[in-house]
């Protein structure tokens, strides 16, 4: 994930639990590149 | 006039008369607005009865009608089951729009509210555009304090939801949670995840952190943005809240003061009175499991009933929901009724407030002598009281203090009831009502039916 500019929140975006989002969407991103990786490369049966 | 809780929204603001409930919509919601009209998904949750539906009635400013949802309870009111059902529509609703790539702004129970024992999501300025690179669901922590924590403490330590929102109006953060939590539990899931973790990560708090984070295609954005919503979903299921008995659970059943046969009387006089009076709306004081709740229902009642114990109060809402009655069950306390709440004190009516005028029957059944005894309530005051709140009728029970459950309840202080007989009852209810109907519904105890003086 790359960085952008400020977003005008609403809802209390929390600070250890927004954190703690981050954290999870960093990884679920690697996953997904990993899944779209081994997707592009499956050869067809 | 403005409702005194939509002054925080800078999309809109709601006014409310007894017939219409009316949403002037700002240009600042106005894509918002335009958002909510023309989702697929939010046609459905409407058709469904989980959203209030909306009309456009004026087109500058912009001007929308929605149905008035009969009786309007705050999250102070509810048990934790019914926090759980408006936590699951909650996260429905921004899950079905995320394939719209649509998104909720806020996730706060205070955007719900029951139709009966139905939750209906009823903020329809809460719903945006999502950037199609956004990973990030921004109303999740508001979610977890607001939903998540509440139910995990009330499944870990019994905390009662109702008293958590009542002075919490946003929730409650990991940082304050993770001290109530067992010190063990606390380091394993989900209280791991949802509390202890978060909590600790405050501590690296630095203003880089609300930066708005793009991924790197939409596919990835939706990927990450679901399995947010899917993990959300698990939790609430392990923190679903387990019926649990209480010390009044079993009252209605195995209360000493009635035979079967008696019980089974009673149960046949009210019947036909509900069936006589057809009341349109039903207040229940003191409904415990329910029954007479259930049975005006039956008789085409719109119901709210009160109790507060909120164990009852959840067993009611599951058979409400199960028979699909139109009771809405709510933890009152009828002798410490919700107080107004929120800023200076007019955000939030208080019960008494919303409740005036609003039931043209009112029902105190085995209720009285708790008012009397436990709470030292003047007779003449509980009169008053009940004559404030019904338009016409009220069926109460007088309970005689040589009652078994009025003897313990007074636990030895019997001679500063005794003057309390049914004459002087009779006495105290003229004051407010004409006598209709009296029922002997025990050796001790009887079902008046009063109709309120004009």
């Amino acid at each position: 994930m790359t960085s952008c500019c400020a977003v005008l929140l609403y809802a209390d975006p929390g600070s250890g639990l927004l954190l703690w989002q981050l954290a999870g969407a960093f990884f679920l991103g690697i996953v997904y590149q990993v899944k779209k990786f081994f997707g592009r490369n499956r050869k067809p049966k | 006039m403005s409702h005194a809780a939509s002054f925080r929204d800078p999309a809109g603001s709601v006014s409310v008369t007894p017939d219409r409930v009316l949403r002037t919509v700002y240009p600042e919601g106005l894509d918002n607005l335009r958002a909510w009209l023309e989702s697929p998904a939010v046609r459905r949750l409407v058709d469904e009865g989980r959203a209030v539906a909306t009309t456009q009635v004026q087109a500058n400013p912009v001007v929308v009608e929605h149905p008035r949802i009969p009786f309007i309870s705050y999250p102070w009111e509810w048990p934790a089951a019914m926090l759980h059902a408006a936590g699951l529509l909650t996260l429905d609703i921004a899950d079905m729009l995320l394939g719209e790539d649509l998104r909720l702004k806020d996730g706060t129970p205070l955007n719900v509210l029951f139709r009966g024992p139905a939750p209906v999501f009823i903020d329809v300025l809460s719903i945006q555009r999502r950037a199609p690179l956004d990973p990030i669901w921004w109303a999740a922590a508001q979610f977890s304090r607001t939903f998540l924590i509440p139910l995990l403490l009330h499944q870990r330590i019994g905390a009662p939801i109702h008293e958590m929102f009542l002075f919490h109006r946003d929730g409650i953060p990991p940082e304050d949670a993770v001290r109530r939590l067992p010190a063990l539990r606390r380091w394993l899931p989900p209280d791991l995840g949802l509390v202890t973790l978060p909590s600790r990560a405050a501590r690296f708090e630095n203003a880089d952190l609300y930066r708005v984070r793009e991924a790197r295609d939409p596919g990835e954005a939706k990927f990450i943005l679901g399995r947010r919503f899917r993990a959300f979903r698990k939790q609430m299921e392990k923190l679903a809240p387990e019926p649990r008995a209480s010390a009044w659970s079993a009252y209605e059943t195995q209360c000493p003061s009635y035979t079967a046969p008696q019980r089974e009387a009673r149960r046949g006089f009210l019947t036909k009175t509900l069936e006589d009076i057809r009341p349109e709306r039903v207040l229940d004081i003191g409904a415990n499991a329910g029954e007479f709740s259930l049975l005006a229902a039956k008789a085409g009642a719109r119901v709210v009933a009160i109790d507060s114990d909120p164990e009852t109060v959840a067993a009611l809402w599951r058979s409400a929901s199960a028979a699909g009655a139109d009771v809405l069950p709510l933890v009152v306390d009828f002798a410490r009724p919700t107080p107004p709440a929120g800023w200076v004190g007019r955000e939030h009516a208080g019960f008494l407030d919303r409740a005036a005028g609003h039931f043209d029957c009112v029902l105190m059944l085995a209720v009285m002598h708790h008012l009397l005894v436990s709470e030292r309530i003047p007779l003449d005051q509980i009169l008053e009281a009940a004559a404030g709140l019904t338009t016409r009728w009220l069926a109460i029970e007088y309970v005689g203090p040589g009652d078994p459950m009025f003897r313990r309840l007074a636990r030895g202080r019997e001679e500063l009831h005794e003057w309390q007989t049914s004459a002087v009852f009779e006495e105290c209810a003229r004051a407010h009502f004409e006598i209709a109907g009296k029922f002997d519904s025990a050796e001790f105890r009887a079902i008046y039916l009063l109709r309120r003086k004009v």
